[in-house]
This record gives C-alpha cells, sequence and structure tokens, in this order.
C-alpha cells in the first residue's frame, strides 16, 4: 500500500531558484526507502516538503490518503507529531537530557508523566542506551546522540520517520549500525525516508528514488 | 551564566527605571497637589478684617460667606494665632512681648470648588468687599491662572515621559525577549520540526517577558521609595508650609501593585510583539 506520493511537485525558493521539477514519487508502506543523490540535488528540500515545512509551488503531497498541501498551520503540527524526524547532526537540544529529549514528543502529545517514564526508558533500552537517561547529550558519542535522536523520532510510535543524512557524521560501522537501527523499524509497519548521499548503506533499502541535479547548475532537480 | 544574570538584572534595572520615573513624577505631582489644595489664592481667598472688628461680627459674615453655593469651607485665623505664626517664621519670638497691640487682623480663608469661573469668584469678592466690617478681600486671579496653566504643563509634560519611557521599555524588554529568542534558535527549531504548537513554543518567552516586567516593576517601586525617603525632607518642609501633613514614604500597595501590573503589561506586550516578530521569522524561513 503506498503512503506516501509526490504528484508532479516543483518548488521555488523566494529567490526564484528551483531546486526540484516535477517530481512524482511513490513510497510503500512498511519499507526503507532511500533518496540518493550529490550534494545540491534537492534531497533536504524533498524532505522538507514532506514535514510540511515547505509549500510545493506546484503538485501534491500525499500522505496515507491525505493531501498535506491543503493543511492549515495547526493541521501541519499535529501532523508532524505523528512524524518522526532525525537530522544530520544538531538534532538534541544540549541543555536537556537524554530523557527530557526522547520524551519531548510525549510532552507536547500530553502523555501521562508515568507513562512518558515507562515509555522513554523502553525506547532508550531498544535503542541501547538504557542508564544513560540524565546524561546530556554532549557527553555521548555522536553515533549514541544519533541513537537517542531515532529514540525521540519513535517515541510516539509513528507510521512515517523522516531521515536526513542521519549518518553524515559517523563512521562506516556506526552508519550501518544506525541504518540497521531504521531498517528494522520497517519489519514493525513503519515507513522509513531516508536521504542519503552513501551509496555503501543503499544495501539496506527496500527502495531507491535518485535526485540527479539538471546539466545547468542553477536548474531542477528530477527524479531518476 | 553570572553573564546571563548580570545582563537580566541589567534588563529589569533598565525596564525598573524606565517605569520609576514617569511614576516618580505622578507621586510628587499628586503629593503637591495637596500643597496645592491648601493655597487659599489657588481656590479661593482671604477675607481680611477691620481691626475693632468683634467675635459676633466675624461669626455672622463667615457664616454669610459659608452659605454661598461654591464656597466648600472657610477658616478663621484669630489675629493672636496669624501674629503667633508670622513670630515664628520670621524667627522673631522674642518680640512678642514688645508688641503693646497686634496690629494684624482677624482673617479668614476661603476656598471655593474646582472648576469655577474666575468672574464668579470675582463676583464674590466684591460682595463680600461690601459687608460691614470686612477691610480687605485678597485675591489674585493672575496667580490662579498661572498656576492652573503651570499645573497643565506639568500634567501633559507628565504623559509626555510616561509615553516615552514605556516605549523605551518595551524597547528594551522586546529587545531582550528577541536575543533570549536567537539563543534558543536551534530548539526553537526542533520543537518545530517535531510538531510543538505555537503556544509551547513561545510560552516560555511571554513568561520572560512578563517576568522582565514585573521583576521590573518591583525594582521600579524599590527606586521610588529610595528616591523618595531621599526627598522626603524638603517636600516635607515645602508641604508644612501650605499647613499639609502627608507621610510621603508610604507607598501603599496599591500604588506598588499598579506599577507591577504597568511592568507586565510592558513586558508582556513586547514578548507576544518579540514572539509573534521573530518565531514567524523562525518558521517561515526555514533551512534544515
Amino acid at each position: 500500500m503506498k503512503i506516501i506520493e509526490f504528484n508532479g511537485v516543483d518548488h521555488v525558493f523566494p529567490d526564484g531558484t528551483t531546486p526540484l521539477q516535477n517530481i512524482s514519487l511513490s513510497i510503500e508502506e512498511g519499507t526503507l526507502h532511500f533518496v540518493v543523490g550529490p550534494s545540491g540535488s534537492g534531497k533536504t528540500t524533498l524532505l522538507n516538503l514532506l514535514l510540511g515545512l515547505y509549500q510545493p509551488a506546484e503538485g501534491e503531497i500525499w500522505v496515507n490518503q491525505c493531501n498535506i498541501c491543503l493543511l492549515s498551520e495547526r493541521q501541519l503540527t499535529l501532523y508532524r507529531q505523528h512524524v518522526g524526524t532525525v537530522f544530520q547532526q544538531n538534532n538534541l537540544i544540549p541543555h536537556r537530557t537524554v530523557f527530557e529529549n526522547v520524551a519531548m514528543p510525549l510532552w507536547l502529545r500530553g502523555t501521562e508523566r508515568s507513562e512518558v517514564q515507562r515509555y522513554v526508558v523502553q525506547m532508550l533500552s531498544g535503542v541501547g542506551l538504557q542508564g544513560f537517561e540524565d546524561v546530556l547529550p554532549l557527553h555521548l558519542s555522536s553515533g549514541d546522540q544519533q541513537r537517542v535522536a531515532i529514540a525521540r523520532a519513535l517515541i510516539t510510535g509513528p507510521r512515517i520517520v523522516v531521515a536526513d543524512e542521519p549518518t553524515g557524521n559517523l563512521d562506516r560501522q556506526l552508519s550501518g549500525s544506525v541504518t540497521q537501527l531504521l531498517k528494522h523499524q520497517t519489519t514493525l509497519g513503519v515507513t522509513v525516508i531516508m536521504v542519503s548521499h552513501d551509496e555503501e548503506l543503499t544495501r539496506y533499502a527496500d527502495a531507491i528514488s535518485r535526485l540527479e541535479p539538471a546539466p545547468n547548475m542553477f536548474g531542477a532537480s528530477t527524479l531518476k | 551564566m553570572l553573564v546571563h544574570v548580570v545582563m537580566t538584572f541589567f534588563v529589569m534595572l533598565l525596564i525598573g527605571v524606565s517605569i520609576a520615573l514617569p511614576s516618580g513624577l505622578w507621586v510628587i505631582r499628586d503629593y503637591l497637589s495637596y500643597a496645592d489644595l491648601a493655597w487659599p489664592t489657588e481656590r479661593g481667598f482671604n477675607v481680611f478684617f477691620e481691626r475693632d472688628a468683634v467675635d459676633t461680627q466675624i461669626d455672622s459674615t463667615a457664616q454669610t460667606i459659608r452659605n454661598h453655593n461654591f464656597v466648600t469651607e472657610v477658616f478663621l485665623i484669630p489675629k493672636s494665632v496669624a501674629l503667633e505664626e508670622f513670630l515664628t517664621a520670621a524667627d522673631l519670638p522674642h518680640i512678642a512681648d514688645g508688641i503693646a497691640e497686634n496690629p494684624l487682623p482677624d482673617t479668614l480663608t476661603v476656598f471655593v470648588k474646582e472648576n469655577i469661573q474666575i468672574a464668579e469668584v470675582e463676583r464674590l469678592t466684591e460682595f463680600i468687599q461690601k459687608l460691614a466690617t470686612v477691610d480687605q478681600v485678597s485675591y489674585d486671579p493672575q496667580i490662579t491662572v498661572r498656576f492652573s496653566a503651570i499645573h497643565t504643563i506639568f500634567n501633559r509634560l507628565l504623559w509626555v515621559v510616561a509615553g516615552t519611557f514605556c516605549l523605551f521599555a518595551l524597547f528594551v524588554s522586546a529587545s531582550a525577549v528577541r536575543i533570549a529568542i536567537e539563543s534558543r534558535f536551534h530548539e526553537i527549531r526542533i520543537l518545530h520540526v517535531i510538531g510543538s504548537p505555537r503556544r509551547i513554543t513561545r510560552g516560555p518567552f511571554l513568561w520572560c517577558g512578563f517576568m522582565y516586567g514585573v521583576l521590573g516593576g518591583i525594582l521600579a517601586a524599590v527606586l521610588l521609595t529610595l528616591v523618595l525617603i531621599f526627598v522626603e525632607e524638603p517636600l516635607r518642609t515645602l508641604t508644612a508650609s501650605y499647613g499639609v501633613e502627608r507621610d510621603l514614604q508610604s507607598l501603599d500597595w496599591t500604588f506598588v501593585g499598579i506599577v507591577c501590573a504597568i511592568g507586565a503589561t510592558l513586558g508582556l506586550s513586547s514578548a507576544l510583539y518579540s514572539t509573534w516578530r521573530h518565531l514567524h521569522r523562525v518558521t517561515r524561513n526555514w533551512v534544515i
């Protein structure tokens, strides 16, 4: 079943540049879908469109049979609460502990305190970080910080996880480990859309979309 | 941490000073207005009797004046009291025994209602002047006009100063909140992506502005109390010379509450503006 669909999507920045043009893409539920391409090809823009952070100039984006381009700002906020997100870096709030960072999406949803405690401990255990609840993110390695970010992305049990180069700052071994962690989520029915420029990691992918910039460097990327 | 605390204190101090200055002027204006009330030429006049007037005649004249519809109060200053006050004020109490006959007359101090036209007061003084035993009525409408004009100028300047300093407080508080927003840009960005509603994202900044305002208001009340303690003595001397006794130091809780409420309103307004202006910018110009 298709859970995400991009239909003829164009995006234009306020300065007039067009990073994406006529993008059509379907993503099946419960798969690890890679979006690859060189720097500047519009991979992050694609994810920002999927998160509703940008509005497309043309086309539609359907998520779980809902056109998110028609959602109000308030509805988009609710929508984002149901999508897990992981970035390349600066994922975590530095002055909050690991527990607080992971618990934040639950607090935003108004989950009861006792349940928050239970879910967070369980989730940290699931990503191999049990006992790190009271540690500040700065005291963790890059790989462990990404695990905390993945725990935060998964804590609300989202059906979709968006990961923007989550392995960009990690060595090969840690990259493999983080990607495996995300891959594992697909067995639980979670759809993971992962942007990467590391072709090596595509061996974990169920599907791959490749963004190719136009020959003219200011031109828009198209999907292969 | 220390830098943060010092900066917060300075922001509150600036807000406090901005509120304290117009508030202080308002308190002094309020205080002086009591002295102003006691000045007979401002809203009243003096009636001097002939030196041979007897008590029954004076009482009768006072009653006649008291019955007039825009006269509010009539006080008698007996000539003996007037002499005693004069000698005390002139620092010449020792010559009292040497004065064979009191040269001062009995005097009535007459107060009239506010907003009475000068012409009406003049008609009343002309009427009193014609009464038997009245030697002279002292009424200077020019002083009334001058005082009224000075009063109006002072009031208007007070509003201008209050407006200017409130704008200054708004600017300081809004800038402080903007700096707070910029220093937490990263956190705001994360909160936005994970679906934080706007009210939750801006909540801490509104609270921050509110607290700047309230603490600035408390600081303003403290500053004001210190300043009033400092100027109390000359002010007391000044107002006592008009026969007014009032405790200047006791800024009541209502006044402190009003100052804090003004501070809180300014702080909250500036935070509302700043969050609207800058959080809007964060969420519109999005770059991961």
